[in-house]
């Protein structure tokens, strides 16, 4: 019965898989969506998961740990996944290419395909921040082997929560029917 | 509540931090506040009684403790199960890992490692230093003390292990050791765990793609499964398996999220049973809540088996509990179970 009204009614489900490299700033993200509020967060030990509710959609985000040991781990959650959140660290220009690698590496997997893409250039509020367009390029965006896939870099800062529902909004927009 | 008092407003002169018994900062409604209380003029004396047991039996400096685990093992399980007196906490737990022995074979050897050598994991460690228990004394200042021995340990391990090297998690197992022994104490701990100086090593959980962890969840899963068959279905048609919940417990042994006191009394019988007990307490924590975890939809499970209710977490409640449910056989049959079915080889990765 929930699942006829809901499909009435247009309220839609969307699973995301979060990821980035450690310390980029992703359980902030998470905990400000849910709650809007900041939070001090400890290194993700496994992975967080939380359902943010967005105007008719229902968001469950997947937060999943950063650093590289655990990494291989990113595989399991790639089934049934919608979208992709890849978060960065505006600040950290030292491991923009590590994070354009493991980007790279995780949207070419045969199960992310279809996924469309958003980065959260997160951190802005750090003075030497990249801006967007900065880290559009440095992830290597443009360059013509994604000129299929839907994408979107969004400056956003997790402790204030500036971009994130904007963030969603693309994503909603954007969603694959 | 007395922890009210604080106001975080306020300027002026320093207002001393109200922290619990174990050196955490007292939160406003914090849960464990009524386990963490003062205790009572009965338990006092009961504490007593069993400090002078525990003295009594490893002898000075603890050296009749060989002779009294090959001569009683029984009393000692016993007691340890009961809680180790927290004065005498960072001695036993070192007695009982074997980590003493390694460190008087080794002199020199960890000042070796903090001092002149150097980690490729050093970058990953600082960034996680200042989030590893900030909310206890000894690791809220930024470089100090607390966050500096904290460093050295992480590193000097990443440079005596560099196929393990630093993995999230493992800040919270040195963190919790050093607020129970120097550095270089907390430093031998640590190899004796994840070398397996006594139990099974750890060292398969912090390599790469967690191969222990992986392990340790089909077990976990599956013993779920054959002890609450009600919830295991309930789990399957929600979608929740225990790499959702469960891998924090393994990769910290509960250091992660857990009441301090509660993940205390886990480790006097983690360090001497072995990883047994971490899947006894899992169990025994979905058994207690049972009858409200087979109720709920999976949004509503994601956060039950993240937040258990302050009561589930009492130890007096829950070890007992934990310690009635036999699993020793059936995790060996498991492992063999699984063990073979890796032996065949897995669908391959795909290459980019």
């Amino acid at each position: 019965m929930g699942k006829i009204l809901s499909k009435i009614f247009g309220n839609r489900e969307m699973r995301i898989l979060m990821i980035g490299l450690d310390s980029a700033g992703k359980t902030t993200i998470l905990y400000n969506l849910k709650s809007g509020k900041s939070m001090h967060t400890n290194p993700t030990v496994g992975f967080n998961v939380e359902i943010v509710k967005y105007k008719n959609v229902k968001f469950s985000v997947w937060d999943v740990g950063g650093q590289d040991k655990i990494r291989p781990l990113w595989r399991h959650y790639f089934a049934g996944t919608h979208a992709l959140i890849f978060v960065i660290d505006s600040s950290d220009r030292e491991r923009i290419i590590e994070a354009r690698q493991e980007l790279h590496r995780v949207i070419n997997d045969r199960e992310m395909k279809e996924v469309i893409i958003l980065v959260f250039a997160n951190k802005q509020d750090l003075n030497n921040a990249m801006d967007p367009l900065e880290i559009q390029e440095k992830l290597g965006l443009s360059s013509s082997g994604l000129k299929h896939r839907s994408w979107h870099v969004q400056p956003s800062c997790a402790t204030t929560g500036d971009g994130l529902f904007d963030g969603l909004q693309w994503l909603m927009s954007n969603q694959k029917q | 509540m007395e922890s009210k008092v604080v106001d975080e407003n306020e300027e002026g002169p320093v207002v001393p931090m109200r922290v619990d018994r174990f050196g955490f900062v007292k939160q406003e409604h914090s849960p464990t506040e009524g386990l963490a209380r003062s205790r009572s003029v009965f338990e006092y004396q009961r504490d007593e009684r069993r400090i002078r047991k525990w003295r009594k039996m490893i002898g000075v400096g603890g050296s009749d403790w060989k002779q009294c685990v090959r001569r009683k093992p029984h009393v000692v399980k016993r007691r340890i199960r009961k809680g180790i007196p927290d004065c005498l906490r960072g001695l036993i737990w070192q007695l009982i890992s074997g980590s003493r022995d390694l460190l008087l074979l080794n002199p020199g050897v960890y000042e070796q490692l903090v001092i002149y050598e150097t980690s490729a994991s050093e970058l990953d460690i600082i960034r996680d230093i200042s989030r590893t228990f900030p909310s206890h004394v000894f690791f809220q200042q930024r470089h100090g003390p607390g966050q500096r021995s904290l460093y050295n340990v992480l590193k000097a391990y990443s440079v005596f292990d560099r196929d393990v090297g630093y993995v999230q998690g493992m800040g919270f197992v040195a963190g919790l050791l050093l607020l129970y022994m120097s550095e270089e104490d907390a430093f031998w701990l640590l190899v004796a765990l994840l070398k397996g100086a006594v139990h099974t090593p750890m060292e398969g959980m912090y390599l790469v793609g967690l191969p222990l962890v992986q392990q340790y969840l089909f077990q976990f899963d599956r013993l779920v499964k054959e002890h609450m068959p009600k919830l295991g279905e309930h789990f399957a048609q929600e979608m929740i398996n225990p790499s959702m919940y469960a891998s924090q417990w393994f990769i910290t042994v509960f250091s992660y999220s857990f009441p301090f006191h509660l993940a205390l009394r886990i480790w006097d019988v983690f360090l001497f049973e072995g990883v047994k007990v971490v899947f006894k307490v899992g169990l025994a924590l979905l058994k207690y809540c049972h009858d409200d975890l087979v109720k709920l939809p999976f949004e509503k499970l994601i956060h039950a088996l993240r937040n258990f209710p302050e009561d589930a977490m009492n130890p007096d409640i829950l070890l007992p509990m934990a310690f009635s449910i036999k699993v020793s056989k059936h995790l060996e049959e498991l492992k063999q179970e699984y063990d073979q079915q890796r032996e065949k080889p897995p669908a391959s990765p795909v290459k980019q």
